[in-house]
C-alpha cells in the first residue's frame, strides 16, 4: 500500500477515534495471517517501510485536522479524543511491561 | 551513567514473595516464603524514590508480590498513608494491584474503592483452561475462588481488568473466552501468551504454528468485540499496537523495559533491579543476582553507579542495537524484553525471541492487515454508511 492510499484511508479512518477506529478495524481484520489482503493484490512492502508510511501519512492527516479543528465538532473532538498537540508533551508512546497493564494512563490521554 | 536523569515510571513493589496459589508457569522462585517488608524498609525505599527526583509528574506502583492481598488491608492502608507523607507535592501517585482474586473479600473492595487502586486480576478463561495451571499447593483449581473474587469487584462497582495467560488450547478457543468474559461482565482483557522466563520453558510459544494461531485468536477475539459493542471495552493487545501503529512521526517512542530505572523492582528486604521486573529473584553467570542495590544502604544515584546496572545497560544497549539494524518491527517496539532475550537466547546481547514473533509481530503484523485491508474508499464510505450508529456505539453525540 503506497503513502497516497495510507493517507486516504486514515484520514477516513481516524476521525473515528481510538474507539471508532478499533471497531471499522476489526471488521478488516482477516482471520488468517495467510489470507490475501482484501485491498490489494500486489506484493507487500517491507514492514519497516510500511510502518514508516503510516507514521507519515497519519502527521498529514493530524496536521490538515488541527489546522481545521475549529471548523469540525468532529475534528475538534478527535484532536483531543485520539491525539493532541504538541507531541512534545506527550511521553506516553511507549512499551510497557506486559505482566501488569496500564489502562488508566492510556484512559487519561484518550 | 551520564545524560538525561532517569525517569522512574513504574515502581514494582513486592511486599512478599509469597503466594497462596502455585501456578505451573509462575517464574517467582521464593514464593513459598512468607517473609514480609520492613516498614522501616518500605518508609526507606519512597523516602528516596522521592528524593532522587526521578519521580515527576506522575509515578505508577504496583504492588505485585507474590500474591499482594495475602498481607494485610491495614498493611496498604499504613503504606498509603506513609507514601501520601512523603511525596512531593504535585506528584501524583497511583497504586495498583495484580492479583490472583482468590482472596478478594468485601472488605478488601471496600479498601479498593475508597483508595481508587487499580485491579488486574489473573484469571486464564473458562474453568478448563484456567485450572490447568492455577492452582495450589495440593494441586487444586483455583478458578471458584478466582471468578468469585470478580463478582465481589463487579458488586463492589471496583474498576478492573483481566490479565490471561493464553494456550496452545486456549488460543484455539476465541469464542468459548469471548463468552466467558462476557458472561462474567469482564470489559478490559489483557493477553499474555505462556512464555520462558527464568526456569519456565514454555510449551505454547515453539514453532510457527504458535504464531499463526495467537494471530488467529486475537483477530476472532477482536472481530466478536466489534460486532458485541459495549461487551468488551479494551484489548490490551489491540489497543497498544493501533496506539504504536497509528502514532505520527513527530510523537515521541520509547521503550522502558531497557530504560534503567523507568522500571524500578524492589523485593520485601529492599533489594533493587530495574529493566524487566522478572529478573529480581533470578541469577545469572554475568550478572549475579541482578541486584543493583538496597534502599536500606543506598540512594538511587549510588545505585546509578552499580557495576552490575553498567554491565547490564551495556549489554541490553548492544542487544537494542542488533533489534534496530535487523527488526522489521522495532519502530513499533524498541528493543524487545531483556527479561525473554536471556531466558531464550541466553543473552541480552541478541535480537529476535520466541515471545518478540509470537506476541509482538503477530499483534502488529493484524493491525497491519487489518489498515490495508480496509480500502481508502471503504473507510470513508464506512462513515457515510454507518457514522450515526457509531457515534452511538462509543457514546458521543450525535453529529450536527
Amino acid at each position: 500500500m503506497s503513502f497516497p492510499k495510507y493517507l486516504k484511508t486514515l484520514s477516513g479512518l481516524l476521525p473515528a477515534g481510538a474507539v471508532g477506529a478499533s471497531m471499522i478495524l476489526a471488521a478488516s481484520a482477516p482471520a488468517s495471517a495467510h489470507e490475501e489482503p482484501a485491498a490489494s493484490t500486489t506484493p507487500k512492502a517491507r514492514v519497516s517501510e510500511r510502518l514508516a508510511a503510516i507514521r507519515d501519512a497519519v502527521s498529514e492527516v493530524s496536521n490538515e485536522a488541527a489546522t481545521q479543528q475549529h471548523a469540525s465538532p468532529m475534528l475538534a473532538w478527535w484532536n483531543g479524543g485520539f491525539f493532541f498537540r504538541p507531541w512534545g508533551n506527550w511521553d506516553n508512546w511507549g512499551n510497557g511491561w506486559r505482566n501488569w497493564d496500564n489502562w488508566h494512563n492510556y484512559w487519561h490521554n484518550w | 551513567m551520564t545524560g538525561e536523569l532517569p525517569k522512574i515510571q513504574l515502581l514494582v513493589v513486592q511486599p512478599t514473595p509469597f503466594c497462596n496459589i502455585d501456578c505451573r508457569y509462575c517464574y517467582l522462585p521464593d514464593r513459598s516464603s512468607k517473609a514480609m517488608v520492613a516498614s522501616e524498609t518500605l518508609c526507606n525505599l519512597f523516602t528516596r524514590v522521592f528524593a532522587s527526583g526521578w519521580a515527576r509528574e506522575w509515578l505508577s506502583v504496583i504492588w505485585h508480590a507474590g500474591e499482594p492481598m495475602v498481607m494485610p488491608i491495614g498493611f496498604y492502608r499504613d503504606a498509603f498513608r506513609m507514601i501520601d507523607r512523603l511525596k512531593p507535592e504535585g506528584l501524583l501517585v497511583t497504586h495498583s494491584f495484580q492479583t490472583n482474586g482468590t482472596l478478594i473479600n468485601d472488605e478488601w473492595c471496600e479498601f479498593l474503592r475508597e483508595e481508587h487502586v487499580n485491579i488486574g486480576v489473573s484469571v486464564d478463561g473458562p474453568q478448563r483452561f484456567h485450572d490447568l495451571n492455577r492452582r495450589t499447593r495440593s494441586g487444586r483449581g483455583t478458578f471458584d475462588k478466582t471468578v468469585a473474587g470478580i463478582r465481589l469487584l463487579r458488586r463492589h462497582a471496583v474498576e478492573f481488568h483481566v490479565i490471561s495467560v493464553l494456550t496452545a488450547a486456549s488460543m484455539a478457543a476465541a469464542r468459548e473466552m469471548f463468552d466467558f468474559y462476557v458472561s462474567e461482565g469482564i470489559e478490559r482483557v489483557c493477553f499474555n501468551v505462556e512464555e520462558s522466563e527464568g526456569d519456565h520453558v514454555s510449551e505454547s510459544l515453539g514453532g510457527e504454528e504458535a504464531g499463526e494461531a495467537y494471530y488467529r485468536f486475537l483477530s476472532e477475539f477482536w472481530r466478536l468485540s466489534a460486532a458485541n459493542p459495549g461487551k468488551i471495552a479494551f484489548i490490551r493487545e489491540i489497543e497498544h499496537a493501533l496506539k504504536m501503529i497509528l502514532r505520527p512521526k513527530e510523537a515521541n517512542f520509547y521503550n522502558e523495559l531497557v530504560e534503567p530505572f523507568a522500571v524500578t523492582s524492589v523485593d520485601h528486604l529492599g533489594n533493587v533491579a530495574t529493566f524487566s521486573p522478572e529478573l529480581l529473584g533470578l541469577k545469572n553467570p554475568a550478572y549475579g543476582d541482578f541486584i543493583i542495590g538496597n534502599v536500606n544502604r543506598q540512594s538511587f544515584a549510588e545505585m546509578a553507579e552499580s557495576p552490575v546496572l553498567a554491565a547490564m545497560k551495556r549489554d541490553i544497549d548492544a542487544g537494542v542495537a542488533l533489534c534496530h539494524e535487523r527488526c522489521e518491527y522495532f519502530s513499533v517496539c524498541g528493543g524487545g524484553e531483556p527479561v525473554n532475550k536471556l531466558a531464550e537466547n541466553g543473552s541480552f546481547i541478541s535480537a529476535e525471541t520466541a515471545y518478540c514473533r509470537v506476541h509482538k509481530m503477530r499483534g502488529m503484523d493484524l493491525v497491519l492487515d487489518a489498515i490495508e485491508r480496509l480500502s481508502p474508499d471503504a473507510s470513508h464510505g464506512w462513515h457515510a454508511a454507518r457514522g450515526g450508529e457509531l457515534r452511538e456505539a462509543i457514546g458521543l453525540p450525535a453529529a450536527e
